[in-house]
């Protein structure tokens, strides 16, 4: 692509002009045309399984696995109802609880791992740098690591079939992930803003709530996006921790439907598939709007 | 205090030593140990594996039970699928084990030999196991104690799609006495007349069940009752060329051909008319034949009549075990005998744990069934008169050896390595794994 | 703003020794540290804690169901044996260094393309990052099953042009394979953060260049790389932990069973069966170890080798 560009730009004259990005000052429209029509074909081939997926939730059973076309010939909307309440409770009752989990968990995380990355990133203390080694340790620690010992501790503590032992973690910074995007995304940030908050007689805590958090709200905005996505498509941890099934999560239901004895309906699947994957993508076209808007103001300019 | 790295590392270390030690305490509270085991608090704990449609059926018949014994609360949960026993496993390891629960053919003598089931026995005053046949009642014995009741009874066989084999103009093949050899000419005729649209059949070459019946039409088996190998690489390599020959023949697809998206009726190819012939479990055969449109036949194992010994068995499709601490084993005695001789409730749960163990219970249910349920039955019934080869519990560590079987069968099916070969490693990993159990 | 940096932050009254001044500041300036920092030592606890007995359990044997016995290096030694073991970790690196560099060339990629200011941005954006919302879930690897079945979409398309192929997920050639399109697929999500810092990138650098004769090409390799090093870096790293981590992917699409031919025993996976089927929870823990010192040792190859080619804005 890059070549393409290239060689049909070599003898335009430059001349700067108010335009959205630097390139687009060289552009013929042969190139915008062929960039999109790259990208719309790149767009289908990604976007087709899905809508496969989608419009198999639709077709009567015996279709499914006859045809490519991802309009169904004969609408059968019976997966959709049948499957809602084939299990013990309707199927809203797991959409709702993983939707307070997911909230929860996303306030944990913005808090605890706001609060880390900060002093990570702005703050000096003596052990910073082992401390946040041994953060950045536990980015590699396998789940399997903690598996048994953490079941036992939240045994003992008598919180099984409770929402604790999935929550109290993003409560308590665990997530060294989200703690790294923020510190990359706090470092970026010229330290100048600190310097000038101080004088001004801000102390770490004013700094902090006055400068760094609006500054990160894009850094915030993706970790919000990225829990939430995480937290409605967990599987183990709820599979642990989780007995009664008014507590089941979506990813807990949905595999209710894919047992291996009795006759499983992949329209069934598919329907219900839809459906929990349906309030992510909502979620993100929603957060998305936000995302742009961050990363617009963060122009330090 | 300041924070020097050294002693907050030794500060760290002894916190974490502490922690470490209350911890391992909790894992250390074993069964045996402890002789209060779980506190009482009043509730029975029921677990099993299976959907929601068996869920229910379950649930209402312990409702039915608390009819009569308003005194015993039951808790329940369930999971389909390997995420049963896992969890199970967990729920064990830290202390939190379930009352009364299913456990599997291959897990049994996993969690009995660790001492963490109740022998029944104890219980006997409670639960009732005379009207079972003693094969049945066997079958979950160990070492002289009861861990397990047989909560259904089922069998493999072989079933074929007859609605196919007609419109192909092939001839059916009488199942009581039909060979191998037999089968796989039969097979091959199938896949001829049908242009390659039908194959013939499949030989489940990497599944343990069916390599236990083959390697018991030769006079071994697949263990012994102390549970060590018992066969020889020759009969598994057997085994293995007559699935290359039916492959050559044209009786059934190469390895990639055709795809298993499921154990389910309705996504086998034998349900989906992709195979004409193959092993069912026989109390599936009315889910089978429904998926089939009602062509289906069902019958015994090719080579069962010519053998040195019979190779199929009555089987438990489950057993129901008791653990080891649970604080009211009295009270769920009294939920399993609910579950294995009373007939209202065994008629709420109906087939799908497989032909009740109580044959009275069994026979009661009979008027009630479907066709297709009463043939499964039957042929259970039919099974259980001939002489057969009594089940044993699976030996520990058996899990390990099916999955390796699979493996292996897979790599000599995509011709990586020779049929010897895969015999050698089978023997070795049985030799391996079940010998340290 | 503009800053001068003049003004030195008065924090102590100036009768106090100069000694006892600093030494004071310094708490004071630890302390802030701490406070923020309350949560993530909870953290550490609930974390710390279950990873030391876990490297504990490593050198017993634990069957979950009795209590663990200590054995020394017994679990080390059989996993020098243990050829399953080394096939699970072939199938591992094979599927993180293939898989990790495509879906981050694809996701800089397509981010380069859209970031030319096209009009529709937003919905592209949103069309490729879709998937990677999706692609770890049960639901997703079933349809990526069905996708590549012997009667799914893939075979059928091919059948249009003539060409005979089997199941790709039952072929051990091909299982992999399988699983690496599923991943790439996923490459919205690096793809986001990629868009997110070349934004970040000021225009003027381009300009400049341009200016001094730069052509397209060399603008991408001298500007836009080491403007947006640091977050390759990041997306790297962690695309590299994860994908050794694989677990989901493989146990969905093999049904557990790491097949065919164990083409598809990810290490974690192997890991599972060894600890939940085969009750050898105290293998599992050393095999977890062994995983644990692996990442750590790529990751400190990365973070030794980012002077080298990580460009920071200080």
């Amino acid at each position: 692509m890059a070549t393409i560009t290239e060689r049909l730009t070599v003898r335009k004259p430059r001349r700067r002009r108010a335009v959205e990005s630097f390139d687009e000052m060289h552009v013929k429209p042969w190139t915008r045309f062929a960039r999109h029509l790259i990208v719309i074909a790149i767009g289908a081939i990604m976007m087709y399984p899905l809508l496969w997926l989608l419009a198999a939730s639709f077709k009567p059973d015996s279709d499914i696995f006859g045809s490519l076309s991802i309009w169904p010939s004969e609408w059968d909307f019976s997966h959709y109802t049948d499957a809602w309440t084939a299990l013990e409770k309707p199927f809203q009752v797991f959409l709702l609880n993983s939707l307070l989990l997911a909230v929860l968990s996303i306030v944990g995380n913005l808090i605890s791992c706001g609060m880390a990355a900060y002093a990570f990133s702005r703050l000096d203390f003596r052990g910073r740098k082992f401390m946040f080694a041994l953060m950045l340790s536990t980015l590699m620690l396998p789940s399997q690591v903690l598996l048994v010992p953490q079941y036992v501790i939240f045994a003992q503590l008598g919180w099984l079939n409770t929402y604790l032992p999935l929550l109290v973690p993003t409560f308590l910074a665990t997530n060294a992930f989200f703690i790294f995007l923020m510190v990359q995304f706090m470092r970026a940030l010229p330290r100048e803003l600190d310097d000038a908050a101080r004088i001004d007689g801000c102390g770490s805590f004013g700094i902090f709530f006055r400068i760094i958090v609006p500054l990160c709200m894009p850094a915030f905005a993706t970790t919000a996006i990225f829990t939430f996505i995480g937290s409605w498509n967990e599987f183990f941890g709820p599979l642990l921790y989780l007995t009664n099934q008014d507590l089941y999560t979506v990813p807990l239901a949905l595999k209710q439907f894919m047992n291996t004895e009795g006759q499983s309906s992949w329209g069934q699947i598919f329907a219900m598939s839809v459906v929990s994957l349906a309030p992510v993508v909502g979620f993100f076209l929603a957060g998305q709007k936000y995302l742009i808007n961050g990363i617009a103001t963060t122009g330090l300019k | 205090m300041t924070f020097t790295l050294k002693r907050t590392t030794t500060a760290g270390i002894l916190t974490v030593m502490g922690a470490t030690a209350l911890v391992g305490c909790g894992i250390g509270d074993k069964p045996g140990e402890a002789a209060t085991g779980d506190e009482s608090d009043g509730s029975i704990d029921v677990v099993w594996k299976g959907d929601a449609d068996r869920a229910a059926s379950i649930q209402e018949a312990l409702d039915l039970f608390n009819e009569s014994h308003p005194d015993v609360t039951i808790t329940t949960d369930y999971q389909s699928g390997s995420e049963y026993m896992q969890k199970m496993s967990i729920r064990f390891a830290s202390g939190d084990a379930p009352d009364l629960m299913r456990q599997e053919r291959e897990t049994l003598r996993d969690y009995s030999d660790r001492g963490t089931l109740l022998d029944l026995n104890e219980v006997s005053d409670v639960l009732d196991l005379s009207a079972l046949s003693e094969t049945v009642r066997d079958a979950g014995v160990v070492d002289g104690k009861q861990f397990g009741v047989p909560g259904g009874i089922t069998s493999f066989s072989y079933a074929i799609r007859a609605d196919i084999l007609d419109e192909y103009g092939v001839e059916v093949p009488d199942m009581e006495t039909w060979t191998w050899d037999d089968l796989l000419q039969t097979a091959a005729e199938v896949t001829e007349a049908s242009g390659g649209e039908v194959w013939g059949t499949e030989i489940p070459v990497g599944e343990i069940s069916n390599l236990g019946i083959w390697l018991r039409q030769h006079g071994e088996d697949l263990w012994d009752a102390e549970g060590n190998p018992a066969f020889t690489a020759g009969t598994v390599e057997a085994w293995f060329d007559m699935y290359l020959e039916a492959v050559d023949m044209g009786a059934q697809p190469a390895a990639d051909q055709l795809d298993q998206l499921g154990a389910a009726a309705d996504q086998s190819t034998l349900g989906q008319g992709l195979v004409a012939i193959n092993s069912i479990p026989t109390n599936s055969f009315a889910v089978f034949n429904d998926v089939s449109g009602g062509g289906l036949e069902m019958g015994y194992y090719p080579g069962e009549s010519q053998a040195e010994q019979r190779g199929q068995q009555v089987i438990p499709s489950l057993y129901w075990s008791i653990s080891a601490t649970s604080a009211d084993p009295e009270a769920s005695a009294e939920v399993l005998d609910f579950l294995i001789n009373d007939p209202e409730g065994a008629a709420i749960i109906g087939s799908t744990h497989g032909q009740p163990a109580n044959p009275d219970v069994s026979a009661a249910m009979a008027d009630d069934l479907t066709e297709d349920d009463k043939i499964a039955f039957d042929e259970i019934l039919d099974l259980s008169e001939l002489d057969l080869a009594a089940p044993v519990p699976d030996p520990a560590g058996s899990a390990a050896l099916r999955d390796e079987l699979a493996s292996i069968a897979d790599q000599v099916k995509f011709g990586q390595i020779t049929s010897a070969e895969g015999a050698e490693q089978f023997v070795e990993v049985a030799e391996s794994t079940l010998g340290s159990a | 703003m503009t800053v001068t940096g003049e003004a030195r932050p008065r924090l102590e009254p100036p009768t106090v020794l100069p000694t006892e001044r600093s030494r004071k500041r310094r708490r004071r300036r630890d302390l802030a540290g701490y406070i923020f920092l309350l949560p993530w030592f909870g953290g550490v606890l609930l974390t710390f804690v279950p990873f030391c007995i876990s490297l504990y359990l490593a050198f017993t044997d634990y069957d979950l169901l009795t209590p663990p016995t200590f054995t020394g290096l017994d679990n080390i030694t059989q996993m020098l044996n243990d050829t399953r073991l080394h096939n699970s970790l072939v199938v591992t690196f094979t599927y993180t260094f293939v898989s990790v560099p495509l879906s981050l060339a694809a996701a800089l990629g397509v981010a380069v393309l859209l970031n030319r200011g096209m009009r529709g941005l937003p919905l592209y954006r949103s069309i490729f990052y879709l998937p990677s919302l999706l692609g770890g879930s049960v639901a997703i690897v079933m349809l990526w099953r069905a996708i590549f079945g012997a009667d799914g979409i893939v075979n059928h398309v091919l059948g249009l042009f003539g060409v005979e192929a089997g199941s790709w997920i039952q072929n051990p050639d091909t299982a992999m394979g399988v699983l690496i399109s599923l991943q790439v697929w996923t490459f919205g999500s690096p793809m986001v953060i990629f868009l997110a810092a070349l934004r970040q990138v000021p225009q003027e650098l381009y300009e400049a260049a341009a200016v001094d004769g730069a052509r397209k090409w060399r603008r991408f390799v001298s500007i836009t790389m080491p403007m947006i090093s640091p977050v390759i870096f990041f997306n790297l790293v962690l695309s590299l932990i994860g994908a050794l981590q694989t677990f989901t992917q493989g146990f969905v699409m093999s049904n557990g069973t790491g097949g065919p031919a164990g083409s598809t025993m990810f290490y974690n996976l192997y890991l599972y069966q060894q600890g939940f089927t085969n009750f050898n929870m105290g293998y599992a823990s050393a095999m977890a170890w062994l995983l644990l010192l692996i990442i750590a040792a790529f990751t400190g190859i990365n973070f030794f080798a980012q002077k080298y080619w990580v460009h920071y804005e200080s």
